[in-house]
């Protein structure tokens, strides 16, 4: 931070020195490292100047959603975590794409919360010193918050008087809530269908699909394209039960606009996956901790889609997905070994402690999560090379000095497998 | 997972704790709730918990699980060693642990817990032997009627008392002092996890209770919250057979910490039959044999997600009641209750399989670490 110069959001000077500081200071952030953009955001949350953050973090928002920086649960974000995915800069959003402007999420924060009132100091109270990944607040919160304030956004007529400063059009304003309504009415069950998915232990939740299907009965078309890329985005796998519930919808009028809504969401997920932001940016920038999980959820994704009735005619968008997928996947894995197991081996630091290794460790399972999650759309030989020249690197390690045998056996273990560990162990022990 | 033939599902109605088996804290996520058991033939077999949750185990030898499941390096040389031991109880088993923890085979965090748990638990052996030894002379002196050197309080030391005490009470049990210093020595080891005297609170045992108990009332608290009636049947489950082995594992508790209320009658009773008292000690040690794997996995879930995972995941591990325990207590109770709701619970296709194996790994590794924190 220190070293940033011309950061000084509480300054008081004129507006033109301000907005000259505000430029010096994005150009600076713009080549800054992780931990200092983390530090740059955690010293923001506590300025109360809500447009000069704005300018600032605006062209921070990629990386700071790549680097999944903690932030304080705020009102507004948990207002808007269901959208998550789905929020693009003002100059990204077009109408009718399904997606949210960030530039609106404060005038419509507002909105909801004078609504709400009094109930809101409940909300705030449940929240208050919460961070941003503290699920169960958010889940249980959320639970509250969501559903009313999807009431509250579909009871709309009119824009607030202050709508103009987003930059929305007037005439843009209902749709736009009306279609976020819908996603804030199956705001739970979406919550659900995601948690579920990260966690990944249990089968699609079918009580969560049937709740949100019984929601979308009467929701506008872009609403439903939003709910169904959120679901195809976040919990691919709940998609194949979600096609088959749609699929035994006697109401025919209603099969088909759901069908449309999920061929639409599909349309989109595999445009936002083509972007810059998608795969590049989204699977290439992320922390090592965060890839394989992403990787998992995209590959199940490609899968789904290209299993789905119409999935042929996709596929020519897929394998390209699928290549730019492997590409940026080798690159990171390639990059992560590295910094995170060469560098550290052969940095000829002495022996490694107790705090290294376990880094290492880390380090090394995030890549077998990475590797074991993309092996399904490329090729295993580069990663089966690269572990076994790590694997190398190990071991060279081990006999100068720098791991003692049961750090070499643990990180052999990881990489390569526990056979190789285990023999490796054994043939230890019969010359000891 | 290979495709390896596995052998078929065998029935599991274990009647006796032996039968049973002792649950090994493997590492690997598809042997999560093995147990190991003495066969008719002096050896050790694993019985594996079917990996959907429903009803029936595998028996089937290492070689087979290796090709099945890829176990860790840390499981491979626990089996090694479970197949050496003697007797199967969850006191050796718990032994293995923390020695092949303590190699750094489960990491550094289970290395350093599992190393400074071997030192505290060669203290806490030092510190049941003095307890012992002076509840030993408080009894005496309360209850007999000692010649004025043996009782005189404050004009020699403790220590010097207790050797006083010990040289006086030997005849009277029969036996010489240095049989009596050593018995009191083999007891501090049979009662070391029971917590007694001002420790009855704070020993493994009561520990392992207290936590069982806060992890039921969270389950039961968290189910109240849901509006769910496979989730309802499942907390229902967990939350009976969590009261049955509570009220049990309390009731042999109590019976074993009794033991010391009169220790002279103790010490007449380990020399007639040390092993009446150790397997006395031990009962409670096999009633919440398991238990801990669960409270660690529910303690773990942060929010409704992982408790709903955790949930399904317990279900599969909830141990089974043998008809033994209604010897041990005269508790009558349904004891099939576990067996009876174990049935399939959904589960990802990539749960414990993919990507997912090596957080669940490094999961269990760090339950490792904690459960050697406890010891």
């Amino acid at each position: 931070m220190d070293r940033i110069k011309g950061f000084h959001p509480m300054t008081r000077g004129s507006p033109i020195a301000q907005q000259q500081a505000v430029r010096v200071l994005r150009v600076e952030l713009h080549q800054a490292d992780d931990e200092k953009i983390r530090r740059v955001a955690a010293m923001l949350d506590h300025v109360s100047d809500a447009t000069g953050k704005q300018a600032i973090l605006d062209p921070l928002r990629p990386r700071l959603r790549q680097l999944k920086t903690v932030r304080p649960l705020r009102f507004t974000r948990l207002l808007f975590t269901p959208f998550e995915p789905l929020i693009v800069t003002a100059r990204a959003w077009k109408p009718g794409e399904a997606t949210v402007p960030r530039n609106a999420l404060g005038a419509l924060a507002l909105l909801v919360r004078t609504s709400l009132e009094p109930d809101v100091a409940q909300i705030d109270a449940t929240i208050a010193g919460q961070a941003s990944d503290t699920m169960q607040v958010i889940t249980r919160a959320g639970a509250v918050l969501w559903p009313r304030a999807g009431e509250i956004l579909a009871a709309c007529t009119a824009p607030p008087p202050d709508w103009q400063r987003t930059g929305v059009r007037d005439a843009l304003f209902l749709p736009l809530v009306h279609a976020m309504a819908t996603v804030l009415r199956c705001g739970p069950q979406l919550r659900d269908l995601q948690r579920d998915a990260d966690v990944a232990a249990l089968a699609a939740n079918e009580t969560a699909i049937r709740a949100i299907i019984e929601t979308l009965a009467d929701q506008p078309p872009e609403g439903c394209v939003m709910v169904a890329q959120l679901i195809l985005l976040q919990s691919p796998a709940a998609a194949p039960l979600l096609r088959q519930f749609i699929a035994s919808l006697t109401d025919t009028a209603q099969r088909v606009r759901l069908n449309k809504a999920m061929a639409d969401g599909t349309e989109r997920a595999l445009t936002q996956m083509e972007s810059q932001a998608g795969i590049v940016e989204g699977v290439g920038r992320a922390p090592l901790a965060e890839i394989g999980d992403q990787v998992r959820r995209i590959t199940r994704l490609l899968r789904e889609i290209g299993q789905e009735s119409g999935g042929q005619a996709h596929r020519p968008r897929l394998t390209a997905i699928r290549k730019k997928l492997d590409e940026v996947c080798r690159n990171r894995f390639s990059d992560g070994m590295t910094e995170g197991l060469v560098n550290p081996l052969t940095g000829g630091r002495g022996e490694i402690d107790r705090a290294g290794q376990t880094r290492m460790e880390t380090c090394a399972r995030d890549l077998r999560r990475l590797e074991t999650a993309v092996r399904t759309v490329g090729g295993s030989g580069h990663y089966d090379d690269l572990l076994h020249k790590v694997s190398e690197t190990v071991q060279t390690a081990a006999a100068s000095g720098t791991l003692t045998p049961v750090r070499t056996f643990r990180l052999i273990e990881i990489l390569t497998g526990p056979e190789a560990a285990t023999a490796l162990y054994r043939e230890d022990k019969r010359r000891t | 997972m290979s495709d390896v033939q596995i052998p078929a599902l065998k029935p599991y109605h274990p009647t006796t704790f032996q039968e049973r088996g002792v649950s090994v804290p493997f590492t690997t996520p598809l042997l999560e709730g093995t147990r190991a058991r003495p066969t008719e033939k002096q050896r050790v077999e694993l019985v594996i918990p079917n990996p959907s949750g429903g009803r029936g185990v595998y028996i089937m030898p290492w070689k087979a699980i290796a090709d099945w499941c890829r176990p860790t390096l840390h499981d491979a040389v626990f089996n090694d060693r479970i197949a050496a031991l003697r007797n199967v109880t969850p006191t050796a088993i718990r032994r293995v642990g923390l020695q092949v923890a303590a190699e750094g085979l489960a990491g550094e965090e289970a290395m350093e817990a599992a190393r400074i748990a071997v030192d505290t638990e060669k203290d806490d052996r030092i510190v049941t032997n003095y307890r012992l030894l002076m509840t030993l002379v408080e009894q005496v002196r309360s209850r007999f009627s000692l010649p004025d050197l043996v009782k005189a309080p404050g004009r020699i030391d403790v220590m010097a008392q207790a050797k006083l005490t010990v040289e006086w009470i030997s005849p009277r049990l029969g036996q010489t002092a240095t049989w009596t210093a050593g018995a009191l020595e083999a007891l501090a080891e049979v009662l070391l996890h029971i917590g007694i005297g001002s420790n009855s609170t704070t020993g493994r045992m009561p520990r392992i209770l207290a936590m069982l108990r806060r992890t039921r009332s969270e389950i039961s608290e968290w189910g109240s919250y849901l509006h769910d009636d496979d989730h309802a049947d499942y907390i229902a489950m967990v939350c009976a057979v969590t009261d049955l082995t509570l009220s049990l594992a309390q009731t042999t508790l109590g019976q074993a910490q009794a033991l010391t209320s009169d220790m002279v009658d103790l010490l007449r009773k380990w020399a007639a039959d040390p092993q009446e008292i150790s397997r006395l000690a031990m009962r409670p040690e096999w009633l919440l044999d398991g238990w801990e794997q669960i409270c660690l996995i529910w303690s773990h879930a942060r929010d409704d997600a992982e408790r709903r995972a955790a949930l399904a995941e317990i279900i599969a591990l909830v141990p089974v009641l043998p008809k033994e325990a209604v010897e041990w207590t005269e508790i009558k109770a349904d004891f099939d209750i576990a067996l009876r709701f174990r049935r399939l619970v959904s589960l990802n296709e990539d749960w414990r399989s993919g990507s997912v194996v090596f957080q669940l790994i490094a999961r269990n590794e760090h339950f490792r670490a904690i459960t050697c924190r406890m010891s």
